[in-house]
């Protein structure tokens, strides 16, 4: 991996209207490919603060966090909120506690994913389930729910268009606390481009955490998969290990704690990417013993405290919830204790 | 790693099946140097493709999977290619059988990728190729790859319903080991089988 996007046939990696570290990999014919996956889709959203009121919550009390992936809208994410966080979106939308939330499969829907270009390549349309009443695009929900909100695009979701708006799809990092320094780490191509979406996020008492949403890729095509046997997730997992300490490596960075979450696509915790992953953040939650799609356990949380811990430990009570809210995924949820710095 | 440990491991029979081949093919009279690279290229293909379909799972649970499905490529490639060679020494006609049987496997192969390509995501012209290459592979031993995946599947789906943390990987994983031990197994078994007569000679002592 590197932190050099010199030369990259796309603008985000540029862009100067939502300032992102990137951190891509080195291999030319990867960027090459990434690059036409990449000219597909819209520009990164990133709204660093939210409006939304939190009542009763101390500086140092504990923060939700919630791990999921939404399958394009299908999972119902306001009902999650509601339910699950007691979160209320609306005109005067209102929280209990504060709540850090690394989705999936998040959406957007709007003019400014681009129609099809030249050598712009979007995947095949994905069709999620049906949803329970409208299906809500994510800047929406971070919008109606008064949420802070970064989304990186990964993919362009084929040829999908409603009323001239079309689709992209990618990892959201969703919050009722302030976000910045927003950075993305862009991983292997294994069969399609996956960009985990990160970024720093900052406490009532003015410590604070990196986050980390990422979600791998499932298998890749035959010709990969003999060139380079089933190493896909293994090498996006050690691209991603590699990318942090780039990071943390870079003049000036912030040496926090840093929390990652998402949709490894992994069949089995035996699996060498979960265990990679468990090696590079040590202190991590030990894994709940439950499937989270359908009998695999595809979604984790990952901790590691840094060299300056700032207080932050391995988060508590760790485990999926019952309902998955209408999509294929049930989310994990668990509870990160702000202990004295 | 794995690798030079396996490769510690495998050096000595490998190196015995280099030296003992020139031994089989004395008193054969059908094959020729032709054939018996033929044979060799084709067992080595056929059989390294079985061995990495077979460790597309296991490989999965390794820290480094290309190093794991390295291995099993070779394992496979190796005995298909001793066993190739030794067929192609001794029948030209079972060579022929062969490798029509591997064109075949190849062209379904390469039909069905063709057919999904409308279907998968992130298909490329490669992956018809590849799923052609491991049609080819199996044409090669279709016996043993059949037999070996009927008995894997069957094995698997009794393991998933039988063990209650068991779950449809379990049953896939089977399934493909059974093809690619199968597979290399029907490599090995005609080995045996053709000729009829072979006596294997060793012609020195080998230091494993």
């Amino acid at each position: 991996m590197t932190t050099d996007v010199g030369g990259r046939g796309c603008d985000a990696y540029t862009s100067e209207n939502v300032a992102v570290f990137w951190v891509v990999p080195r291999d030319d014919n990867d960027r090459r490919q990434l690059d036409s996956w990449c000219r597909a889709v819209g520009p990164i959203v990133f709204v660093p603060n939210a409006s939304i009121e939190v009542a009763d919550a101390g500086p140092a009390d504990p923060v939700v966090l919630a791990v999921w992936n939404v399958s394009l809208g299908a999972g119902n994410l306001r009902a999650f909120l509601e339910r699950e966080i007691d979160l209320r979106c609306g005109p005067q939308p209102h929280v209990e506690t504060h709540a850090l939330l690394l989705l999936q499969e998040a959406f957007r829907q709007d003019e400014s994913v681009p129609p099809d270009r030249p050598g712009a390549k979007s995947q095949f349309t994905l069709r999620e389930r049906e949803p329970i009443g409208e299906r809500v695009d994510i800047e929406r929900v971070a919008s109606e729910c008064g949420l802070s909100l970064l989304y990186i695009p990964s993919a362009r979701n084929g040829d999908r268009e409603t009323g001239g708006k079309r689709e992209d799809l990618g990892n959201a990092i969703l919050s009722t606390l302030p976000l910045r320094d927003p950075f993305a780490m862009e991983l292997p191509r294994e069969a399609s481009r996956r960009v985990a979406t990160g970024v720093v996020v900052d406490f009532p008492d003015g410590r604070s955490l990196r986050a980390l949403s990422l979600h791998f890729d499932t298998f890749p095509g035959p010709w990969k998969l003999l060139r380079t046997g089933n190493s896909s997730r293994v090498r996006q997992a050690l691209a991603l290990a590699e990318a942090l300490t780039l990071m943390e490596a870079q003049p000036g960075a912030e040496q926090i704690a840093t929390l990652a979450g998402g949709d490894m696509n992994t069949w089995s915790t035996y699996e060498g990417a979960f265990r990679q992953l468990m090696a590079a953040f040590p202190d991590s939650p030990e894994w709940h013993g439950e499937p989270t799609r359908g009998s695999f356990p595809t979604d984790h949380l990952f901790f590691r405290k840094g060299s300056t811990p700032n207080g932050f430990s391995t988060p508590i009570s760790y485990h999926p919830v019952t309902v998955d809210y209408n999509s294929d995924h049930r989310p994990v949820i668990a509870w990160m204790l702000l202990g004295s710095r | 790693m794995a690798f030079p440990r396996l490769i510690r491991f495998v050096r000595g029979p490998l190196v015995a099946a280099c030296l003992t081949l020139p031994s089989w093919l004395q008193g054969q009279s059908d094959g020729n140097e032709w054939t018996i690279v033929a044979g060799a290229a084709l067992g080595a293909y056929s059989g390294g493709i079985l061995g990495t379909v077979g460790g597309v799972m296991p490989c999965g649970y390794a820290l480094n999977p290309s190093t794991c499905s390295l291995t099993w490529t070779l394992v496979g490639a190796g005995i298909g290619g001793v066993s190739g060679g030794h067929i192609g020494s001794v029948s030209r006609e079972r060579m022929g059988d062969l490798a029509t049987s591997a064109a075949i496997g190849f062209g379904v192969g390469t039909a069905v990728g063709v057919v999904l390509a409308p279907f998968v995501h992130h298909y490329t012209w490669q992956d018809a190729l590849a799923i052609g290459m491991i049609g080819g592979a199996i044409g090669a031993s279709p016996k043993g790859a059949a037999i070996g995946l009927a008995a894997g599947l069957a094995g698997g789906v009794l393991l998933w319903r039988a063990i209650p943390t068991a779950t449809s990987e379990d049953a896939l994983q089977t399934a493909l080991l059974g093809l690619a031990v199968g597979g290399i197994s029907g490599w090995m078994a005609e080995a045996l089988q053709v000729g009829g007569n072979g006596a294997v000679v060793f012609p020195m002592s080998v230091a494993f």
